[in-house]
């Protein structure tokens, strides 16, 4: 274990039960804030910081296999399990591994690092000592072509004519090519011997000992990296008016983001993108926990829409996919116009007709008024009223407005969904000068 | 909105048990390492953008804990703590290597320059700040968190960003509680004067 490491394992003040001092009165809205923003953060990146399945079992895999070792040797095992930073490395090879599932083993080293080690050393003596040897040659070879006619060559008229030299050479090769006779470990083979040895230069003939093939031991198929069972995915659509609520379950922990996509042309292919379908922006959901979204993009009603829902890894990789699910849609209720009546200062009575809704579709209603736009919605962030829990509620009395203030009013009945809202019904604008 | 389980914390003993458990049970590791690899790879991975790097570094953070759970040295009483810490420490490594050239196979803290240590954890939590920042919705706020001193940027990171409970963050600030209330009290205070600060040079 690393120095540091050591240290963390041992801090052992955190066990403590010593009750945390509560914050100070004038902290607790900044606490709060920040509590809310990191939870919204948390949820924003979820996609991206989730750990893909292969990436998580595969990890698994080795790490379990390295705790299975004896306890004094579980460093070892799990550095054996395990390969080195690939920034420690240099290099990109763990990420890889992670993702092929392969066990980690050390390259043979390049030769040229090779030569350095001890149990090389003797190949290399050797193929220095024969490269230096050859360089002799071929350097005096060409000395001695040049200044042969200098040289008085005992041995000139003994030696028979070479009968493989090249031919400029042929008659001036005796002389300077004795030396390579000396320093050899061995000579050249006895195979060539009326060759000169300036043909002795083959690789063939020098003096590195016939490495032994040392037998490679059979590669062992590397078992898959076992996944977790994926659960299968169920899509629920309800068709409501002004939209369709879409609703799924997660198909596995390791999900970091869903897609829907639909067509209105019969089912959609399994596949993403599927050929045909329209990915539903508004059904897109990039953290795991949040599978209810809805389609609002459809106007009026009647269409056929077909939907089917698909889970990703944190790598982009489709987990699972739902069957396609039919709905016919509904175009958003209307409510009629909104009656207006003065109660006394400041007080006025707003009434619609009902809305005979089912449970599924209905969240609040809103009673949304401004002073700016003359098509106020509770969508488009306007200024509410009032917030109605029953759908089938037909009016209600606002009090405390500020008298002789004109302003668009209406009344919206609303769905809402983790990915966002949509208008199951509405009445007419209206525009009213407050009492 | 639905809450996926991130936010649960596991139960002090059961952890215990199981970090006992791990010495001579693979499973027991396994299970720890079930419910804390979605936090450490968050973590790391809301620091380091590149999940490649994030993969990597998550990887050794969970070498280095099997190593230190299997040791007779490893009296923490919080594993999660722990892993923070220690995937920490390989978070500053791998800013330290991107910003000096280090030898292979030497550790980059052996390489600590002039304390440099405090700059390389400042920068592997930049961008961790302006994520964290991005989801402020008052505008003073967002530009004070990325402008405040680093010290007190890595308590409220922590704290409220990478969401850890008492335990962890002691743990990973290496401090008691008493010690961890006055660094929050000092970083909320910090906090807010820098969002001072901010209302005042925008005007």
């Amino acid at each position: 274990m690393r120095p540091e490491d050591r240290r963390a394992a041992m801090a052992g003040s955190a066990g403590s039960d010593e009750p945390l001092p509560p914050l100070d009165a004038d902290l607790l809205p900044l606490d709060e804030e920040l509590t809310a923003a990191g939870a919204q953060a948390r949820r924003a990146l979820h996609g991206r910081t989730q750990p893909t399945r292969l990436f998580s079992t595969s990890l698994r895999d080795r790490l379990v296999s390295a705790a299975a070792a004896p306890a004094d040797s579980t460093s070892a095992a799990a550095s054996r399990a395990l390969p080195p930073l690939a920034a420690e490395r240099g290099s990109r090879l763990r990420p890889e591994l992670a993702r092929t599932g392969e066990t980690w083993a050390p390259r043979p080293l390049d030769p040229r690092i090779a030569r350095r080690t001890p149990t090389v050393l003797p190949r290399a003596r050797w193929s220095l000592l024969a490269a230096a040897a050859l360089t002799g040659v071929v350097v005096a070879g060409a000395l001695g072509a040049r200044l042969d006619w200098l040289l008085p060559s005992p041995t000139a008229d003994a030696s028979p004519p070479p009968s493989s030299a090249p031919a400029p050479t042929a008659d001036t090769t005796p002389g300077p090519t004795q030396v390579v006779a000396l320093p050899l470990p061995t000579a050249a083979p006895a195979t060539e011997p009326a060759v000169t040895p300036r043909v002795t230069a083959k690789p063939a003939a020098t003096p590195r000992p016939t490495p032994k093939p040392t037998p490679k031991a059979e590669p062992t198929p590397k078992p898959e990296p076992t996944l977790p069972p994926i659960a299968p995915m169920e899509l629920m659509a309800k068709a409501c008016p002004g939209g369709v609520v879409l609703d799924w379950t997660k198909p596995s922990p390791d999900v970091g983001h869903y897609h829907v996509l639909r067509s209105l042309a019969g089912d959609v292919a399994p596949t993403y993108p599927a050929p045909g379908a329209t990915e539903i922006e508004s059904a897109t959901s990039w953290s795991a926990g949040v599978t209810d979204a809805y389609d609002a993009s459809l106007d009026g009603g009647g269409a056929s829409a077909t939907y089917r829902a698909f889970a990703f890894d944190g790598g982009d990789q489709v987990l699972a996919y739902s069957p396609s699910v039919t709905v016919t849609t509904v175009a958003a209720r209307s409510l009629g116009s909104l009656g207006v009546t003065p109660n006394g200062p400041g007080s006025i009575t707003l009434s619609w007709a009902g809305a005979d809704l089912p449970a599924a579709c209905f969240t609040y209603g809103k009673l949304v008024a401004s002073a700016e736009d003359p098509e106020p919605s509770y969508l488009k962030g306007s200024q509410y009223l009032a917030v109605i829990g029953d759908p089938g509620a037909t009016g209600v009395t606002v009090e405390g407005l500020p008298s002789g203030t004109t302003v668009w009013m209406r009344y919206e009945l609303i769905r809402a969904t983790s990915t966002g809202k949509f208008v199951v019904g509405r009445t007419a604008v209206v525009q009213v000068t407050y009492p | 909105m639905a809450n996926d389980g991130q936010d649960t914390r596991m139960d002090p003993a059961r952890e215990q048990a199981l970090v006992a458990r791990a010495r001579s049970d693979p499973g027991a590791f396994g299970e720890l390492y079930d419910f804390y690899l979605p936090r450490i790879y968050g973590y790391v991975a809301r620091r380091v953008e590149d999940r490649s790097m994030a993969e990597d570094l998550t990887a050794t953070t969970f070498e280095r804990a099997l190593g230190a759970v299997r040791g007779d040295d490893f009296r923490n009483a919080s594993f999660g703590g722990f892993l923070y810490r220690v995937a920490a420490n390989a978070v500053v490594d791998h800013v330290r290597r991107e910003r000096h050239t280090i030898p292979l196979g030497v550790r980059a803290r052996d390489h600590d320059r002039d304390g440099d240590r405090e700059d390389a954890e400042a920068i592997s939590d930049e961008s961790a700040a302006r994520a964290f920042a991005s989801a402020v919705d008052r505008d003073l706020l967002r530009r004070a968190l990325v402008r405040m001193p680093d010290s007190h940027r890595r308590v409220i990171l922590l704290k409220y960003f990478d969401g850890l409970d008492l335990d962890e963050l002691c743990a990973a600030l290496g401090c008691s509680r008493q010690t961890f209330a006055v660094k929050l009290h000092r970083a909320l205070r910090a906090l807010r004067a820098a969002v001072g600060q901010e209302a005042t040079d925008a005007a």
